[in-house]
């Protein structure tokens, strides 16, 4: 006689076998038989199996409630959309035409392309003086100079008093560096969290770190290393931002069309009227061009510049190409590349309120990432802007796995400094005798990794990646993650050359990984405008693995590379 | 389809009628959050209806919506939990209604497996739903969830073994006395 639980724990077993494709012998299928007929648990688990099964099979009846609350929804939301004008690839005369009007000489050569982007800047520098002009009647303060503390606490025509729910919020156009990692340069000076509100028309560049600043109440961007913007002259109308490289994203509340925000690069403009969204350009070797417009929330509405009339409406999870000009149709936007979006925005939190300090976390350990208030902030050395008031900071050594939480009290207008532990510092030199008995195991960083791609922290997964490769060489893992490095280097960090590095140390010594590989070898050399090498990687992919989910894809690329 | 791509309006209603129903359970198998699924559900819907010229002939239309409403509702979910993150006081995702109460009988019901799935994480549901609703491979799964396949692989493996425990506790709970 068999127990209940036995009886289940054989039928699962029989059950694994015959989805495994095993023939089972004419006892042993009697048996399942029986467990499936008499066995409670056993029954259960098939009943289940075959809903599940059958979850998706067309069924006769009318359709109910729900689902003709769904068809008709779609329906007419179709109809709605099909009034707004799709994207035809853009021309190179509507594309120039659209140059002409913005003020924007024609970019006929490639190599003359970083001239013509100057000029263009010094345009566009012109016009935002004139309006600047405009706004510093009314905002005097808008081009203050620099102190040493934070002003905000302090009586001024920007704070961010709380208006009644039935009244629009006041109009706040100073821009501020609210977030600091790495060195940041405002028109070519390095230039440190809370210290003054930027200039007018602003450079803003972002080397070895991130960077986020307010641009006004309830307008945030961030940008990633390598990333230069210009700003606009602020004031109570549409906001336009000038993205020159690299990857900016914007989180703004709903607002009126009078005071639309767009992010400008070249002749391509992407607005948005109250969305979470970001845009990001590359740069080929020859000039190219390559933009990318990628939305979370809301809608962006992207133009070929205010000269074309052409333009059309981005919706959450996809994101828009525009390849020299030419537009291409939205596409699911890669669940990585959504991720980082969401990480760099969601900090946007803890400066919002009206009464700020900074908080300045020193100590250089690539090792350690720090959270502030269930929000992933990346590795220190950096300083922000915070509320005042008590803080929760955590930091977690990933060699070490260790983790530390302190209080945190940060005051209005005063700068509050964190050194990191030496503890934690210190485990950056790796599994030496002093510190071998904390050290991590490759399974453990590879864990520690894991993690902190979860939680949208990519530079700090790619920092113990790396780690994990210098500290074991020889090992398995050291090799696998090469993988992974490249994928995050490329689709994250905007690092396609140490991408492509990596995809190719990883195919000197193949692996099971080797397709993914390939792929990624392919799209870094893409981004990085190779073409002649990118043909040749793709002519090698489609030879070994023909019949894979991306070869058509990569067919009609070849057939696009094709001289 | 066709016709769906030339924004012929009868089309548009028989395609949305025929997958419409199946978008929608798709939805509701892969998303635990009742009205995150039927936004994702809308959504899925109208990119089938407007990605229609990129249907190819030769491949099975139901497929293909598949795909689409398992992308879609990838990322209506993403977007739900990063959205969690913002919000301190969001509601525990394991916090799911216990299962006794609705086990009476031995066949099992939509709720019943509705409520075996909810107590999965959403990386198990989303691959154990894709294997055995929809019929995906492993491999197939991985690059739909851009996960490795061996994940994958371990994903269904723990799914059907929270399963049988669901399976375990009720009955001792609940189903031996009910025989």
């Amino acid at each position: 006689m068999i127990g209940r639980k036995q009886g289940h724990v054989r039928f699962a077993e029989l059950h694994d076998r015959l989805e495994a494709g095993e023939a089972l012998s004419a006892i042993e299928r009697a048996e399942y038989e029986y467990l499936a007929e008499s066995d409670w648990a056993s029954a259960r688990e098939l009943s289940v199996m075959r809903e599940l099964g059958l979850l998706l099979e067309p069924h006769e009846q009318a359709l109910d409630e729900s689902e003709r609350d769904l068809v008709e929804s779609a329906l007419a939301k179709l109809a709605e959309r099909d009034k707004v004008v799709t994207f035809p690839p853009l021309r190179d005369k509507q594309l120039h035409a659209g140059e002409a009007l913005l003020g924007l000489p024609r970019a006929s050569a490639a190599g003359s392309s970083r001239r013509v982007r100057t000029l263009a800047y010094l345009t566009a520098a012109a016009a935002l003086l004139a309006t600047l002009a405009l706004v510093s009647k009314t905002v005097p303060s808008l081009t203050g100079s620099a102190g040493s503390s934070v002003r905000r606490h302090e009586p001024d025509p920007f704070a961010r008093d709380v208006a009644p729910l039935d009244q629009p919020p006041p109009v706040v156009s100073r821009a501020e560096l609210t977030f600091a990692q790495g060195e940041v340069l405002i028109n070519g000076v390095p230039t440190e969290v809370g210290v003054a509100p930027l200039p007018p028309s602003a450079l803003v560049e972002v080397t070895g770190g991130r960077a986020c600043l307010s641009l006004g109440r309830d307008l945030d961007v961030c940008l990633l290393h390598g990333s230069r913007i210009r700003l606009d002259g602020g004031g109570d109308g549409p906001r336009t931002i000038e993205l020159e490289a690299g990857w900016v994203g914007a989180a703004l509340a709903k607002r009126p069309e009078s005071r639309r925000f767009s992010i400008r690069s070249g002749a391509v403009e992407a607005t948005a009227l109250g969305t979470l969204f970001a845009v990001e350009r590359h740069e080929g070797d020859r000039g190219e061009t390559r933009l990318e417009v990628s939305v979370a929330e809301g809608q962006v509405k992207v133009g070929g510049g205010a000269a074309t009339p052409r333009e059309g409406v981005v919706s959450p999870g996809e994101q828009l190409v525009v390849r020299d000009g030419s537009f291409t149709a939205p596409e699911a936007i890669p669940r990585p590349r959504l991720s980082t979006l969401f990480a760099e925005l969601n900090k946007r939190s803890l400066w919002r309120p009206d009464s700020v300090g900074v908080l300045s976390v020193a100590g250089h350990a690539p090792s350690v990432t720090v959270t502030l208030d269930q929000e992933q902030l990346g590795r220190a050395p950096f300083t922000m802007l915070v509320s005042s008031g008590p803080h929760r900071l955590v930091t977690e050594d990933s060699l070490t796995g260790k983790a530390e939480t302190r209080q945190v009290s940060v005051l209005p207008g005063k700068t509050t400094h964190v050194d990191l532990p030496r503890v934690a510092g210190g485990a950056t030199t790796g599994p030496s005798a002093g510190t071998e008995a904390g050290a991590a195991s490759p399974e453990r960083l590879l864990a520690r990794a894991r993690q902190e791609l979860q939680a949208g922290n990519h530079v700090g997964a790619a920092s113990t990646y790396r780690s994990l490769r210098a500290l074991y060489p020889g090992s398995a893992e050291a090799h696998t993650v090469l993988v992974t490095l490249g994928q995050l280097e490329l689709d994250r960090l905007g690092q396609p050359k140490l991408a492509l590095q990596s995809f190719e140390t990883y195919l000197r010594s193949g692996g099971a990984l080797a397709q993914e590989a390939r792929r990624g070898q392919i799209r870094a050399l893409r981004a990085l405008g190779a073409s002649a090498r990118e043909r040749e990687a793709i002519r090698i992919y489609l030879e070994r693995y023909p019949k894979s989910l991306s070869a058509a894809e990569l067919r009609r690329r070849l057939e696009e590379l094709s001289p | 389809m066709q016709r769906v791509a030339a924004r012929d309006k009868s089309a548009q209603r028989e395609v949305a009628e025929r997958l419409g129903p199946r978008v929608l359970r798709l939805c509701r198998a892969l998303i635990r959050d009742r009205s995150d699924a039927e936004d994702a559900a809308q959504q899925a819907l109208e990119t089938i209806l407007l990605s229609a010229r990129g249907f190819q002939a030769e491949g099975r239309l139901e497929g293909w919506a598949d795909t689409i409403t398992a992308r879609t509702a990838f990322r209506t979910l993403r977007r739900a939990r990063s959205g969690r993150s913002l919000i301190a006081h969001w509601a525990q995702p394991d916090e799911v209604p216990d299962l006794r109460s609705d086990f009476r009988g031995r066949s099992a019901t939509s709720l019943v497996l509705e409520r075996y799935l909810a107590r999965l994480s959403s990386e198990r549901r989303e691959a154990f739903v894709l294997k055995y609703a929809a019929g995906y491979s492993v491999e197939e799964i991985a690059a739909l969830t851009e996960s490795a396949p061996g994940t994958v692989k371990d994903r269904l493996i723990a799914a059907k073994r929270l399963l049988r425990q669901m399976i375990h506790r009720d009955r001792d709970r609940d189903g031996g006395r009910s025989r």
